[in-house]
């Protein structure tokens, strides 16, 4: 099995190579189990792709890739109805489609251990205590449960003992901060939050305080669009943090619901580096080829977690780039990804008049 | 604070007095004019050199198409066909003409209330409430000509919010009510009567089709395909394919080997020869459009041929018309005989677009279309051209009255 090698490898570690033959011969698997065991995903490959040829593809590249939005749109399972134990779905603007991914025993837990191996390599062995840079009524109100409180309770796992930073009416709660810093003391503790949030709330809210977070470990995720219309990017981001709280130790992940467990993580040069059980791939907006790296493209997902559903192989609507961090030597170097936004959405005129467009406004938020 | 703001040259103006305005409609009844006056027809004819010259009609060619509709030659034409149809009778204007175009194709509100405003009615035009540049720059450009010809009062172009009480105002004034739109939109304007002798015409959802001969297909001359692939650019990507003379099933009769992919590799070259922009977020829609077909068996094989165009093999079924992705995806379907397409003529069918049939071939395809749907059938390349016979009604017969005279 190559996700349990490659997941048992140091994490973000594995030699190039023998990630990628492993990679390889583990999405080729995954597509011929798909093949066999969901009947649309079948009539897709045989449809779109060169049919059972395409099942042993000579290189990442050359893998089937489904679009991520198809999962808005089809129910799309690879075990039968009764074996489904969970069903997840993306966080999105009230009255949009949102994406169905149907999990079961087994690929949940693998994706659990995923997510697992992934957060250790940043929060280390040990599980830290926790700061949350929300407030709890996420996790009660129905309307934010999907997109936020989701992703606040699936980062719950990985700390203990959690405070949030704003109270139940989203406002500051500087008591709770003080109470948990001083209990944390001088040990590292972790911090999570979307970054919008850490933005909004942490930074512009509790600056004045100045409270010292230079024990703590940020995880954020969520996107940058919010950011960008205030002009503020990554790094304008890490330097405020570090300015205001002592912060340095700031990962920003990339992951989608539709490939859960993969989490590419922040890492050398401000870039986001795949697990060793996933890769990515650039590709010419146009010609949908792949791109050498500094090129803009379409981001294209792998992962060897998706078993129970056809999503090992994605085509993402997000823009990116391959990158090496600054320094690094291109041939041994690990590559890094750049996230660069989301496609603008499709907009076609016509003669027939759409009544109630006014929910197409956002794209949905990216979580774990 | 008034909801309902008139168009003026470089601008809007509010509409303070809301029972002052309505009172004006009232009057306009009676304020109509000759059909053809010559007032008019000078009137469009400045516009229609205003369109042509303009620097916008370089991008926007749907502007080049309206000025030249609008050209004085063209209305002359139209003037000599009134008066043959109208044979001994008088024709008068309806009175209040109450249009209501479609919300996202650009020029058409400019040809139905054209052919209104010749024939000598007054007209209300509600024009959405967000409008892209180049509507934007031709309402103005249409304003201002009104100006100059001092009709501005009774050729009135405004804008309001659908949940206002307007559209109910204005309908009980008008005596020929234009509503273009899907079928909801059909649906929910004409639940507001018009005057009790109002005339209400209602353009709803349509959709089209082509029908290609496999051997026409053949015979044609390496240069003769691409300049039909060329045409047939014209019907698909103007109005992003979303019109309602927009073709989205493509039906070969009889095609020879690979002549169908020949073709739309043509289409291709001609998107690309043409530079013609597809967002990638519309690219992107496309294919997942052609996953959704595929995996629900609706289509049996897709190609994305380039980012401009992606095809769906299916095999023939009324369902290919209802399943709507513009921005060039189009639905392949194969037929031994012409009949075969009769799946197809739904009540909702518009254009069919065709090359390579007979004279005789497309009159047998008229008399299938009785009592379904389908109004045009025309060669390819001219699927989205305006005609004043549309969707089976003569707009200036609907749109004017006939006296009977003895």
């Amino acid at each position: 099995m190559s996700l349990v090698e490659l997941r048992m490898l140091p994490s973000h570690a594995a030699d190039p190579a023998i990630k990628s033959s492993l990679m390889l011969d583990g999405l080729n698997e995954l597509s011929n189990h798909h093949y066999k065991s969901c009947e649309p995903y079948r009539r897709i490959v045989d449809g779109l792709w060169q049919g059972q040829a395409a099942l042993q593809a000579p290189s990442l590249d050359a893998v089937p890739y489904l679009p991520v939005s198809l999962f808005k749109q089809q129910s799309l399972a690879s075990i039968p109805a009764s074996d489904i134990t969970m069903t997840l779905t993306s966080s999105g603007t009230t009255g949009q489609a949102v994406s169905r991914i149907y999990l079961d025993k087994e690929t949940s837990s693998e994706q659990q251990r995923c997510l697992a191996n992934s957060m250790q390599h940043v929060l280390g062995p040990k599980r830290l205590p926790m700061l949350i840079a929300d407030t709890a009524a996420v996790l009660k109100d129905p309307a934010l449960m999907s997109a936020r409180g989701a992703g606040v309770l699936g980062m719950m796992r990985f700390g203990y003992r959690p405070v949030f930073l704003l109270d139940e009416n989203g406002q500051p709660d500087e008591k709770a901060l003080e109470n948990f810093l001083a209990e944390s003391g001088e040990s590292p503790f972790f911090i999570f939050g979307f970054t919008f949030m850490i933005w909004t709330q942490l930074v512009s809210r509790f600056a004045g305080l100045k409270p010292d977070l230079s024990k703590g470990i940020l995880v954020h995720s969520g996107g940058w669009k919010k950011l960008q219309e205030q002009a503020v990017d990554n790094e304008t981001f890490r330097a405020e943090l570090y300015k205001s709280f002592g912060l340095s130790q700031v990962f920003n992940f990339y992951g989608m619901v539709e490939q859960i467990g993969s989490l590419f993580i922040e890492g050398a040069g401000g870039l986001l580096y795949p697990p060793n059980f996933s890769e990515f791939i650039i590709r010419d907006p146009m010609t949908w080829e792949p791109v050498p790296h500094g090129q803009t493209g379409l981001i294209q997902v792998l992962s060897l977690i998706p078993r129970s559903y056809p999503g090992h192989s994605l085509l993402t609507e997000d823009l990116g780039v391959l990158e090496f961090a600054e320094g690094a030597d291109s041939n041994s170097a690990r590559p890094g990804l750049r996230v660069l936004g989301r496609v603008a959405k499709a907009e076609l005129r016509g003669c027939s008049d759409v009544i109630a467009t006014q929910n197409e406004t956002t794209s949905s938020e990216r979580v774990a | 604070m008034s909801k309902l703001e008139v168009f003026v040259p470089g601008g809007t103006e509010k509409v303070q007095d809301e029972s002052e305005f309505l009172a004006r409609l009232d009057q306009l009844t009676h304020d109509i004019n000759e059909p053809f006056a010559e007032t008019s027809l000078k009137m469009l004819a400045t516009l229609s050199k205003r369109l042509l010259k303009s620097e916008l009609g370089q991008s926007e060619p749907q502007l080049v198409a309206l000025g030249f509709w609008l050209r004085a030659a063209a209305l002359q034409e139209l003037k000599v066909l009134a008066e043959r149809s109208s044979c001994h009778d008088v024709r008068v204007a309806r009175g209040l003409a109450y249009q209501l175009p479609p919300t996202n194709v650009d020029t058409l509100f400019v040809y139905s209330w054209a052919i209104s405003y010749l024939v000598g009615n007054s007209n209300i035009t509600r024009l959405p409430t967000s409008m892209g540049p180049t509507v934007t720059w031709l309402v103005n450009v249409l304003v201002e000509c009104l100006k100059e010809n001092g009709e501005s009062h009774r050729q009135i172009f405004c804008t309001f919010d659908h949940s206002s009480q307007y559209s109910e105002s204005i309908s009980a004034r008008s005596d020929l009510r234009v509503i273009w739109g899907g079928d909801a939109k059909v649906k929910a304007v004409s639940e507001h009567p018009t005057r009790p002798d109002g005339l209400s015409i209602g353009f709803p959802d349509r959709k089209s089709i082509c029908v290609i001969d496999g051997t026409a297909y053949e015979n044609l001359t390496d240069s003769a395909k691409s300049k039909l692939a060329d045409q047939f650019f014209n019907d698909v990507f103007w109005f992003d394919q979303m019109g309602c003379g927009s073709p989205r099933v493509l039906v070969w009769r009889q095609p020879k080997e690979r002549d169908n992919h020949d073709f739309l590799a043509r289409l291709s070259d001609a998107a690309q020869a043409r530079r013609h922009d597809i967002p990638t977020g519309v690219d992107i829609a496309k294919f997942v459009f052609a996953n959704v077909a595929l995996s629900n068996s609706v289509a049996q094989k897709a190609t994305r041929i380039s980012h401009t165009v992606t095809t769906l093999t299916a095999p023939m079924s009324s369902h290919l018309l209802s399943e709507v992705q513009g921005g060039g995806s189009l639905f392949e379907t194969f037929v031994t005989q012409l009949a075969d397409i009769q799946p197809l003529i739904r009540r909702d069918l518009q254009t069919i677009t065709t090359f390579g049939l007979t004279h005789e071939e497309k009159l047998e395809l008229a008399h299938l279309l009785g009592g379904r749907g389908g109004y045009r059938i025309v060669p390819i390349g001219e699927a989205l051209q305006f005609g004043h016979t549309w969707d089976g009604i003569r707009l200036i017969d609907h749109f004017s009255r006939l006296i009977v005279v003895r």
